[in-house]
């Protein structure tokens, strides 16, 4: 034919014979056809092109369609049952590539279920307050603590918008007596607003009422029943830091996915310190309840104008405050801010992120394993397909023959590692740092998702496989020239590549965590934490300060005690310190009140001046009349001046209100987590604030020591509970977030290693009895059993190299950038990637070796004998 | 009235083009009539379903044949009308007749037949 007529959108075409019935198709695509040639002569090719389309989507109507006929229907129930039974046959016929198939299955689906719980719970953080939408924290941006002034300034100027306020203020170790016994207890100061604000309900008292009475005290039901026995404790007394208070009202214990926790709630005005509003000393948290519809961005922005212009600063100006308003539901998880200062609990999007990136790697990698297996078991199941298709099976019932048997092999391990779970949890839990309540496993909704999850991945793993197996022609099975297509083996090697690139990559992230781990646990901190004991006094120990220090003094095991307000490694609290000539400009400046021996028990160093040994003057917050208290300063803190240690000495400062020279600078240490910078700190003199005593103590005999140590506080402080801990280990507890994400990651890179190990026997497996002829031959032509072995491991030996080549890059790239967030980080060097090359190459010889040998050293008569 | 035969409107067109083409029809050819000489916007998928639907029905009886160049090879379904098709149609066409003898003259004054 000479002339060529334009041919119709061959998509348009293809999707028309995908769908229309087989009868009708030639008809209609004719029909369509010679309607094209039609339009394409009178409008012109493109706007045929178009009508095509138009009528192809026309035609997709009911009689059109593609239909089962109605005699298959019927039989498709029988059928099934026939699958299921053939299914669970062809496993028990295979026990190890079944038993292979299904423990990776189920360990990939147990990590998966644990990471979705943990996830779900940390998203469930705070989610329990009822007025969520509408209460806001107020911040700076870079700390989460404010003034005391702030709650009652906004609150004045912006009647319309906030309908109340709250400041909480979170005090350690309040010395409590009841019934002749005493404890040290944190405690919660707050406004009387504090119940109507957050949902923390009350088993008795009144959420309006009671806070309002001075020296009322709320307590949680967990802490009633541990004192009293009983919860109806309205009205009943006890002594707190000698006050006596009275019990308003008894709480529900704070939920376990609240980001503040407390068991006590007392006025804030019980504090007299608290009475007198300042903007300087920022040590409160302020809570704000909106009005339906007030937009927070636009309040924060009406604020900080309203604070400016308080303070004669002009708007827009870099000395200008800064306020946000961070809903209260976003506090613990801090997706946008990252603030120093967080009282409670609190975690970390990113890390939700990590892990939740991690369940789904595994559970890929599992899927993964299942294709892979499949698949190369198919040479076993091709016979079967053959004889079904002559006999007159439809390819679209052997696809649902083998997704039946996908799904048999998916639920069969999903309710197993649904078992599994609920008995790792306790594990779990302590891995990841948290407690779940037993009743999660319950939930309609888990059950309902993990169902979903089922048929998800039944429709995800056994897809391929039931495509693959499915498309066997049964003439070339049966005749016995059947063998397995090129495409099907690369895919396979594709798919352990991937395998082997996410494991690797769990591998290179748990070398990372960990080397910043040791990294952070040696690094040099500025001050000694090695046996140092540390306990918390009380006010008769305090009185008893030098007898107890003689005391001690005495003992040989001793070396220095000192008394202080704070320990080097929990510092939380801060005063302003003012950097310019004016009262507008100043920094935070954390401080510490220590008394002469601190320096010696913590072993800082003092680079200029003198120290509190030589000079000490109190530092008074209520009476600051005519006072130069001591200052030491770091080195960080004169730096806000540009003064160099010998240049600071001398210099007079406005620290919280008082004005005195500076004593003395100390050498710059770590009293923060070391992701982040060491900042401006202040070491003052004031005994009445004195709440722990921190002991340093030789090496040896320490048991001996400590119960003298516990003799004496017994003695001069009979009250006082002797709870003491090392330096050392609170440091340590500094890091508990970086030492469980170690050993998490360590975790779940063995499952992802071990999952994907499974797979690689399974194949090596497979390969062995493939090419099990091969190999006979070679023996009896001479090759050694070392030959065989390469010639098998050579082929995964390159596909592990693949692996590492891609997640080498990928690793290096991800965890620099998440070393970056620490402030001291380890460097990461070419150890970590010379150790992850080792161990995969190991452990693939390790999984491959045993199969090899065997396949080499089978006596090739055997595979030989029959052809 | 006992419904021996039901035509739908449309389906009565387009049975009366497969009368008019008899043996010759398809559902191109069909649309094609409809449209250019009856001046009715169509769908080309519409006529097909009223023709599957008429076949369902009997009124019409195909067979595949004629294939060209010009529809890619594929073969024609030629349309022929059966005889309980021309029943139907001439009952429809005596409804129609009875049913204008009825109509009062002066309606169409001048008439129309």
């Amino acid at each position: 034919m000479s002339r060529k007529n334009p041919k119709p959108p061959r998509l348009a075409l293809r999707l028309f014979l995908w769908y229309c019935s087989d009868p009708l198709r030639e008809e209609i695509a004719g029909d369509m056809e010679e309607r094209f040639l039609d339009h394409c002569e009178l409008h012109g090719r493109a706007v045929a092109r178009r009508k095509y389309w138009l009528n192809v989507f026309k035609f997709f109507r009911w009689h059109t369609l593609k239909r089962r006929s109605k005699s298959n229907t019927q039989t498709n129930i029988s059928m099934l049952k026939n699958y299921f039974k053939v299914a669970f046959r062809s496993a028990l016929k295979q026990k190890a590539y079944s038993f292979i198939n299904l423990t990776g299955l189920a360990v990939g689906l147990t990590s998966f279920i644990l990471i979705l719980l943990y996830v779900q719970h940390q998203l469930s953080f705070d989610q329990f307050h009822e007025k969520k939408d509408r209460v806001f924290r107020v911040h700076d941006g870079k700390d989460a603590i404010t003034a005391n002034v702030v709650a009652p300034f906004v609150e004045g100027k912006f009647e319309e918008e906030v309908v109340r306020s709250t400041r909480l203020l979170y005090m350690g170790s309040q010395f409590f007596t009841i019934n002749e016994e005493t404890y040290a207890e944190r405690v919660l100061f707050s406004d009387s607003t504090f119940f109507d604000m957050f949902s923390f309900p009350l088993i008795a008292g009144q959420p309006d009422q009671v806070l309002t009475q001075p020296h009322s005290m709320v307590i949680s039901q967990k802490m009633a029943l541990q004192w009293f026995g009983r919860t109806n404790i309205v009205g009943e007394s006890f002594d707190m830091e000698g006050d006596k208070y009275q019990v308003t009202g008894v709480m529900a214990d704070v939920p376990k996915n609240s980001s503040m926790e407390f068991d006590f709630v007392a006025p804030l005005n019980d504090v007299s310190w608290t009475r007198l509003l300042k903007w300087g000393n920022r040590t409160y948290f302020t809570y704000l309840e909106l009005a339906d519809g007030v937009d927070p961005e636009a309040l924060a922005t009406k604020i900080v104008e309203e604070v400016d212009g308080t303070f004669g600063v002009p708007p827009g100006s870099q000395e200008g405050a800064s306020v946000y308003l961070q809903p209260i539901d976003e506090i613990y998880l801090q997706p946008d801010w990252k603030l120093a200062y967080e009282p409670g609990k609190t975690g970390d999007i990113t890390y939700v992120y990590i892990f939740s990136a991690v369940a789904v790697l595994i559970l890929l990698i599992a899927c993964v394993n299942y294709v892979n297996l499949s698949t190369s078991r198919s040479l076993e199941r091709a016979r079967e397909v053959g004889i079904r298709k002559v006999v007159g099976a439809y390819r679209r019932q052997l696809i649902i023959q083998f997704l039946a048997e996908s799904f048999l092999f998916v639920f069969g391990s999903l309710i197993a590692s649904y078992w599994l779970s609920m008995m790792l949890l306790p594990y779990f839990e302590q891995l990841a740092g948290i407690e779940l309540p037993k009743t999660v496993f319950y939930e309609p909704s888990l059950l309902l998702g993990l169902v979903g999850l089922g048929l998800f991945i039944t429709l995800l793993a056994g897809f391929y496989p039931a495509m693959v197996l499915s498309f066997f022609k049964p003439v070339s099975v049966l005749k016995g020239s059947f063998k397995h297509s090129g495409t099907g083996s690369r895919l396979r090697k594709g798919l352990v590549i991937f395998q082997f690139a996410i494991s690797s990559f769990l591998l290179i992230a748990t070398l990372v965590v960990n080397k910043q781990l040791n990294f952070i646990q040696n690094k040099k901190l500025g001050y000694n934490r090695e046996h140092v004991l540390a306990f918390v006094i009380d006010g008769d120990l305090r009185d008893n300060r030098d007898a107890f220090k003689n005391k001690l003094a005495a003992m040989p095991g001793v070396i220095s005690t000192t008394f202080s307000s704070h320990l080097p490694v929990s510092i939380g609290s801060a005063h302003s310190i003012q950097t310019g000539p004016t009262d507008e400009e100043w920094e935070l400046i954390y401080f510490m009140y220590a008394d002469e021996d601190m320096m010696d028990v913590t072993g800082m160093n003092l680079k200029a001046g003198v120290s509190l040994k030589d000079i000490q003057v109190p530092f008074d917050e209520l009476d600051t009349t005519g006072i130069k208290p001591s200052f030491i300063l770091n080195e960080t803190a004169a730096r806000l001046f540009n003064w160099s240690a010998e240049e600071a000495v001398g210099k007079v400062v406005n620290l919280g209100g008082v004005e005195s020279p500076i004593q003395g600078i100390v050498e710059d240490f770590h009293f923060k987590s070391l992701e982040q910078n060491i900042e401006p700190f202040v070491i003052m003199h004031n005994p009445r604030r004195f709440y722990y005593s921190m002991v340093k103590v030789s090496g040896e005999n320490i048991a001996q020591t400590v119960s003298q140590i516990e003799a004496t506080v017994a003695e001069l402080a009979p009250a006082l509970p002797f709870n003491y801990s090392f330096l050392d280990e609170r440091f340590d507890r500094l890091y508990q977030f970086e030492s469980r994400l170690s050993d998490v990651f360590l975790t779940f890179a063995t499952i992802a290693i071990v999952i994907a190990c499974l797979g690689m026997f399974g194949l090596i497996s497979f390969m062995a009895v493939n090419r099990s002829k091969e190999f006979g031959i070679r023996k009896v032509l001479g090759a050694r059993v070392s030959t065989i072995v390469f010639l098998l491991s050579r082929d995964f030996m390159k596909l592990i190299l693949i692996a590492l080549l891609v997640s080498l890059p990928l690793g290096y790239y991800l965890m620099s950038g998440w070393l970056q967030d620490y402030a001291y980080a380890a460097t990461l060097g070419l150890d970590v990637g010379v150790l992850a090359i080792l161990f995969a190459f190991t452990v693939t010889l390790l999984t491959i070796g045993y199969q090899a040998l065997k396949t080499a050293y089978v006596n090739p008569a055997k595979v030989l004998r029959n052809e | 009235m006992e419904r021996r035969y039901y035509l739908g409107e449309f389906e009565e067109t387009v049975l009366l083009v497969v009368a008019v083409q008899d043996g010759e029809g398809y559902g191109l050819s069909i649309t094609k009539v409809i449209e250019e000489e009856l001046g009715r916007s169509v769908n080309m998928s519409s006529v097909h379903t009223a023709l599957y639907r008429l076949e369902e029905k009997g009124y019409v009886k195909s067979d595949l044949g004629g294939a060209s160049d010009r529809r890619g090879g594929r073969r024609k379904r030629i349309f022929g009308i059966t005889n309980a098709g021309k029943s139907a149609l001439l009952e429809a066409k005596e409804h129609r007749q009875y049913l204008w003898s009825k109509i009062p003259g002066y309606l169409f004054k001048g008439g129309e037949s």
